[in-house]
């Protein structure tokens, strides 16, 4: 089923100034229900541009942006509605943490949308316990927990939003291995309990390779590649012509192959390329055995 | 080698104090540090968030001063106040977020404001200048606004800018954490190049293990205190221990170390792509090359 469509999304920054400069050009794409969608770009390319289409919090200058066949960017489209549907964790959404407690700061969002003080708080302790944020740190300050914690807080008070689609705009920048892992195992576990539909984003191509399942790549503005993370970083020479790489695996295993070795080449993980030298070194061993 | 740094029973605490002036609560984020730099090297420190990697950063350029223990910088003790000017000469910082450190309208000006304000001659000013912007390859941009430049570009401003004090000593905090992969690129270049041609030692912080694997030495923090120091090659060969102090290995050292589990005999602590070739072709002296190889077996 489609929940977000873009039929030739243009934006234009500053039209008529000096400074004027088209962000996104032509941009068609369809978002089905239940996708987990990475996207990627170097700096610069457009994806938070693209990103903050998505709620309507930026007006494209020209084409049409559907929501559940509804058209966001018609006159009189109820946008309250469409940014609880469509939650967004902007870059560093720490900085964003404010309440006195981490509780109140979960639940101000669901408040806002004009829930009784019961149900907003019902509402972030589920969003709490999905992100796996302890019944004893709701009374802390947000400010008392680390890097990775803060930032599952404030992913925490989007979902208490209840949003059908989660956005997040580089979730793991600047944060520990450690931290970084966890916060992507805990999308990884939302998408996987909830069924929602998420989207991110990323410069790491190693975690959109472990994570996402289908890939978009923009470059200047335009959407240039949309496919599996198989064939999009099957196509790495292209990739790094746009400033971007695939994952290091893929390089290794193409090294490899190039070398002679009967190796598959579309591999991206740690653990893919491991299983694949394996055998290859089993093989050749039964080979010696048989001698 | 002279040792730029020298740090001896090095402790710090947080204290926190009430209103009156009265001890609420103290936290010891260094325990009993002792450690050398050696002048001239490219050291890398690694540690996850809270491990004290900061706290140790800005005792290098007397931003803190020991609760307990000493720290000098080039034979001068941070604890004197009278060796500050002399300190942060010494050794220059570069912070994580390239839009908190440019403090000039134009790029040329941002980088003479440190040697200005230390009273360096103008004549060698714009002299220190022009090179500093050479060194980290930004000449192009001398009369730019730097509000219009990418994240790698700002933070290599950062960097000339303390080049144009001529440090000895250079301390960079999770300077390329909000950069992207190119970005990321372009200063550690910027910052390798100081270490081998201008002699500059470098103390880099970062979480991306990939940029540790050029360092002459690695130092690990966890909880306060030196967990692991040695070569990139001796530190990422104890995979199991950093998984614990929850930090990574490069994805090569991990693959590598994930076969050799499963019995292949490949050696502790590869670190390179080419290393890593180098080994397995040994392994399978040249079997498993498809067809061709197979008849080669034959």
């Amino acid at each position: 089923m489609s929940l977000i469509q873009f039929e030739n999304v243009n934006y234009i920054y500053g039209v008529g100034t000096t400074f004027e400069k088209q962000a996104l050009k032509n941009i068609c794409f369809t978002v089905e229900s239940g996708s987990f969608i990475g996207l990627i770009g170097h700096t610069g390319s457009g994806k938070s541009t693209l990103i903050q289409h998505m709620n309507g919090l930026i007006r494209p200058t020209s084409g049409k942006i559907y929501f559940h066949d509804e058209d966001i960017t018609a006159d009189g489209y109820k946008k309250k509605g469409l940014r609880s549907k469509v939650g967004i964790v902007f870059q560093y959404p720490e900085y964003q943490l404010f309440e006195i407690d981490v509780l109140a700061d979960v639940a101000f969002g669901p408040k806002n949308l004009g829930l009784s003080q019961e149900e907003a708080k019902k509402r972030a302790i589920e969003a709490l316990q999905l992100v796996g944020i302890k019944e004893e740190q709701y009374t802390l300050s947000p400010f008392e927990l680390s890097g990775g914690q803060k930032r599952r807080v404030a992913i925490a008070g989007v979902l208490a939003m209840q949003p059908e689609v989660l956005i997040l705009d580089e979730p793991a920048a600047g944060l520990d291995p450690g931290s970084r892992r966890e916060i992507l195992d805990t999308i990884a576990h939302l998408y996987k309990e909830t069924g929602m539909t998420v989207i991110l984003s990323s410069h790491s191509m190693e975690d959109m390779a472990e994570y996402a399942r289908r890939l978009l790549v923009m470059n200047q503005g335009e959407l240039v590649m949309d496919g599996t993370p198989k064939e999009i970083f099957g196509r790495y020479k292209e990739l790094e012509k746009m400033g971007l790489s695939a994952p290091k695996m893929t390089y290794l295993m193409h090294s490899l192959a190039e070398k002679g070795y009967d190796l598959s080449t579309d591999i991206l993980t740690v653990s893919d390329a491991a299983g694949e030298i394996l055998n290859l070194w089993r093989k050749t061993r039964m080979e010696d055995g048989e001698k | 080698m002279g040792k730029i740094i020298q740090a001896l029973h090095l402790i710090h605490d947080y204290v926190q104090k009430d209103e009156n002036g009265n001890i609420e609560s103290k936290n010891r984020v260094l325990r009993d540090i002792s450690v050398d730099i050696e002048s001239g090297s490219f050291v890398v420190l690694l540690g996850h968030n809270g491990s004290g990697k900061s706290t140790l950063a800005r005792h290098l350029n007397a931003l803190l001063q020991p609760t307990e223990g000493t720290v000098w910088i080039d034979g001068h003790d941070t604890k004197n106040q009278q060796e500050w000017l002399e300190i942060r000469k010494t050794a220059g910082m570069v912070f994580q977020n390239p839009d908190n450190q440019i403090i000039a309208s134009v790029v040329e000006e941002d980088v003479a404001f440190g040697p200005e304000n230390m009273g360096v001659p103008t004549e060698e000013i714009w002299q220190r200048v022009a090179k500093s912007l050479e060194s980290v390859d930004m000449t192009v941009y001398r009369y730019h606004s730097p509000n219009k430049l990418s994240g790698g570009q700002k933070q290599r401003i950062a960097i000339a800018g303390i080049m144009a004090m001529h440090p000895s000593c250079m301390v960079l905090d999770e300077a390329t954490a909000m950069l992207d992969p190119a970005g990321r690129r372009e200063v550690l270049e910027a910052v390798h190049r100081l270490n081998k041609e201008e002699k500059v030692t470098v103390i880099l912080i970062t979480h991306h293990m990939d940029e540790a694997v050029d360092a002459d030495r690695v130092l690990v923090m966890d909880k306060g205190q030196i967990a692991m120091d040695g070569t990139p090659k001796e530190v990422f060969s104890r995979v199991e221990e950093l998984q614990k102090l929850e930090l990574d290995v490069p994805q090569i050292t991990e693959l590598a170390w994930q076969l050799k589990q499963q019995g292949m005999p490949l050696s502790d602590g590869i670190l390179t792509q080419e290393r890593f070739i180098q080994e397995l072709e040994q392994i399978l002296q040249h079997r498993g090359r498809g067809m061709q190889g197979v008849t080669d077996s034959i």
